[in-house]
């Protein structure tokens, strides 16, 4: 459980940036955040959502949008999406870093990301 | 950012600022920052992940007695509370670092700068450092040793890989631990080993039993030392 922390840290940095450009109100964030990372979309939210009460986030949103994860592979050069093993079994199904293509290892390009894409806010009226 | 170059919108204003900065980044930098400071000191780094119970701290003691003739060692352990585990390695007459995360639920790049900051780093050649018990969130904060070994024991059953499997893409090395265990818990290794590769096809994987000492020896060499 580690959305707590991340939440946090989203919020420091938003209130770092709307501080430096002046904003009275911050109306939404954009988040992507890459699925083969652990953090819970709902628990992300959950936390941003007690953690902008009083502060300049208050009333704002977060828009979280997913990452689909990418690898690339070094021996064949395949670019593209993750491969995936399922257990039909148990009904299970996990991510694989064998190469969709030649079964060699591949490395991440994209899929661990928690980046603050942008940030909504609205400016000080200075009448 | 240099603040001559925000653009600044007029009084009132929406304003969307495009930013790109990636929380995780923060943890990725400090553990590269801690990465150049073991190396500059000419130190192998280890960061031992796995359940609570996986045999973690067990096979660090067992790795520091057949290790500590030929290198100097030193460890740092990360539970959520007590000495227990520094204790346990403290007494095979080694340097160790307690860190207690309190509520956090994995050791971060930035508690591990903090205790790299409190070892002699130029009077150690290995340093263990020993994660807090959990197959998920230590995968989402690398720490900047030089590999990452998940343990795995035959009591946790047969599908904790494909469970966990994002621990097992970032590791350098898989220990299959409690092997003589196995046939007690009706576990098939094999199995275990299947589903590590099916994850991450090249991850070494060796059988350990922390208890008799069986396959430490193959640990030590998986990892140069």
């Amino acid at each position: 459980m580690h959305e707590l922390s991340v939440a946090n840290e989203i919020v420091k940095v938003v209130i770092r940036e709307a501080e430096k450009r002046g904003a009275k109100q911050v109306k939404s964030v954009h988040l992507v955040v890459g699925k083969l990372t652990h953090l819970s979309k709902e628990q992300l939210t959950f936390c941003y959502n007690l953690l902008k009460k009083d502060t300049i986030l208050k009333g704002s949103r977060l828009i979280i949008t997913e990452q689909e994860p990418k690898v690339k592979c070094s021996s064949c050069g395949y670019l593209g999406p993750i491969s995936k093993v399922a257990d039909d079994e148990l009904g299970l199904w996990a991510v694989s870093l064998a190469c969709p293509r030649c079964g060699g290892p591949v490395e991440i390009k994209e899929g661990l990301e928690c980046r603050i894409k942008a940030i909504r806010m609205v400016v000080e009226d200075k009448n | 950012m240099d603040s001559s170059v925000v653009i600044r919108p007029e009084p009132g204003e929406v304003f969307d600022v495009e930013l790109e900065e990636d929380i995780l980044e923060a943890n990725r930098k400090l553990a590269e920052e801690n990465a150049e400071t073991l190396r500059r000191y000419g130190v192998r780094s280890f960061d031992i992940m796995g359940s609570v119970g996986s045999g973690k701290t067990s096979l660090i003691e067992r790795l520091v007695q057949m290790l500590k003739g030929r290198y100097r060692i030193a460890a740092i352990g990360g539970d959520a509370a007590t000495t227990i585990d520094a204790e346990r390695i403290g007494r095979h007459g080694v340097k160790v670092l307690q860190i207690n995360t309190g509520k956090e639920c994995h050791l971060d790049a930035n508690l591990v700068k903090k205790a790299l900051a409190r070892l002699d780093l130029s009077s150690i050649d290995i340093l263990f450092i020993e994660n807090v018990g959990n197959l998920i969130c230590p995968a989402d904060f690398p720490l900047g040793c030089e590999k990452r070994i998940v343990v795995i024991s035959v009591s946790e059953g047969e599908h904790m890989v494909v469970k966990h499997p994002y621990i097992f893409a970032g590791a350098d090395l898989a220990v299959i631990n409690k092997i003589d265990l196995s046939t007690i818990m009706g576990v098939d290794p094999s199995k275990i080993e299947r589903d590590i590769h099916l994850i991450k096809p090249n991850l070494a994987v060796i059988r350990t039993s922390c208890k008799t000492g069986e396959g430490v020896a193959e640990v030590a060499k998986a990892l140069g030392l």
